[in-house]
């Protein structure tokens, strides 16, 4: 297992649902290409090495970020004897420095704050987050229906999850400051 | 066929910033002529009116996943265009599963890089389009 997804481990899942051991496992499964992806991105497109923090539940709908983008998955799962259906959300969140630091590295420009130009940088990263993500989960038996990314800004800018779905947020050190990964997962039988 | 720096390009992406990052590193590789298209809905008419004025785009950049029409669609309609369906197409793609890349080779793609790339890999793409 790669070193720096350890601490994904210790997330504690709320108690009385059935068979949440192997929820829990497909749960842990799914989030990681996640947070492989966003490193490579960060790595290739703005030359920073990202350190994952450790994860854990949310449960408030208010935003770590002053900037979020956020993409619906959708898709079934088949494997180890199971077909399910699965749905959730990814969202990356970032305080406004870290979000115009990370825009003037993809950019090759320098930012000094937020405007149009770096608008749907956001929205960007959570695009191939999302289809190195996919690839991945593809290979173990998830397939995601591919989306296009939306966007939310502002000071303490709320995001709901949908009702009964579990968000497993990480924050994410890189060379500009932190920013937070959100995953939603839920599945269900076909 | 060599790279000539004046070779009548367009990048089509819906999101600005891969436009912008595409524009860059073109420039930096040489390329002087350069058009942008938020999506393939808007790029077609563009490609279209190019083609009819006698001065057809030379080399096509497109994202795969765009929200009017895909880059997979605007490549079928390019393939099948007697005038421009031999245009060189490079798909740009956050999805690189294997049916994918699949799909756009057999729809005659050119060659394709998948995000995330550094300037030296769309470099690489491009000199195997253009040996």
């Amino acid at each position: 297992m790669n070193k720096d997804l350890h601490t994904i481990e210790e997330v504690q899942f709320p108690h009385g649902a059935k068979d949440m051991t192997e929820f829990n496992k497909r749960y842990l499964d799914f989030c990681k290409p996640f947070i492989l992806a966003v490193k490579e991105v960060y790595e290739t497109m703005m030359g920073t090495e990202i350190t994952p923090g450790k994860p854990g539940l949310k449960e408030s709908k208010k935003s770590y970020g002053d900037y979020s983008s956020i993409m619906g998955i959708n898709g079934t799962y088949q494997g180890a004897g199971a077909k399910k259906k699965f749905r959730g959300s990814l969202v990356l969140s970032w305080p406004e420095e870290v979000y115009i630091k990370g825009a003037s590295a993809m950019l090759m420009e320098d930012y000094t704050e937020f405007n149009d130009e770096i608008a749907d940088v956001g929205m960007e990263i959570c695009n191939i987050t999302m289809g190195n993500a996919k690839k991945v989960l593809s290979e173990e038996g998830y397939l995601i229906e591919m989306s296009i990314p939306t966007s939310v800004s502002g000071k303490n800018h709320e995001i709901k999850a949908q009702d009964g779905i579990v968000t497993i947020a990480t924050p994410m050190e890189c060379g500009f400051g932190t920013f937070y990964i959100e995953l939603s997962y839920e599945d269900y039988d076909c | 066929m060599p790279i000539n720096p004046n070779m009548k390009t367009i990048v089509i992406d819906d999101m600005m910033t891969m436009r912008k990052i595409i524009t860059k590193m073109l420039k930096q590789i040489g390329f002087t002529n350069i058009q942008e298209a938020d999506d393939g809905a808007t790029a077609w008419p563009m490609i279209q009116q190019a083609q009819e004025s006698g001065e057809p785009f030379e080399f096509i950049v497109s994202d795969w996943n765009m929200p009017k029409m895909s880059g997979l669609d605007l490549l079928i309609k390019i393939r099948a265009t007697e005038g421009i369906k031999d245009t060189p197409f490079l798909m740009v793609t956050a999805e690189a599963e294997q049916s994918n890349v699949v799909k756009v080779v057999q729809a005659g793609v050119s060659n394709f890089v998948v995000k995330p790339f550094k300037p030296d890999t769309l470099k690489e793409k491009i000199a195997k389009i253009f040996p």
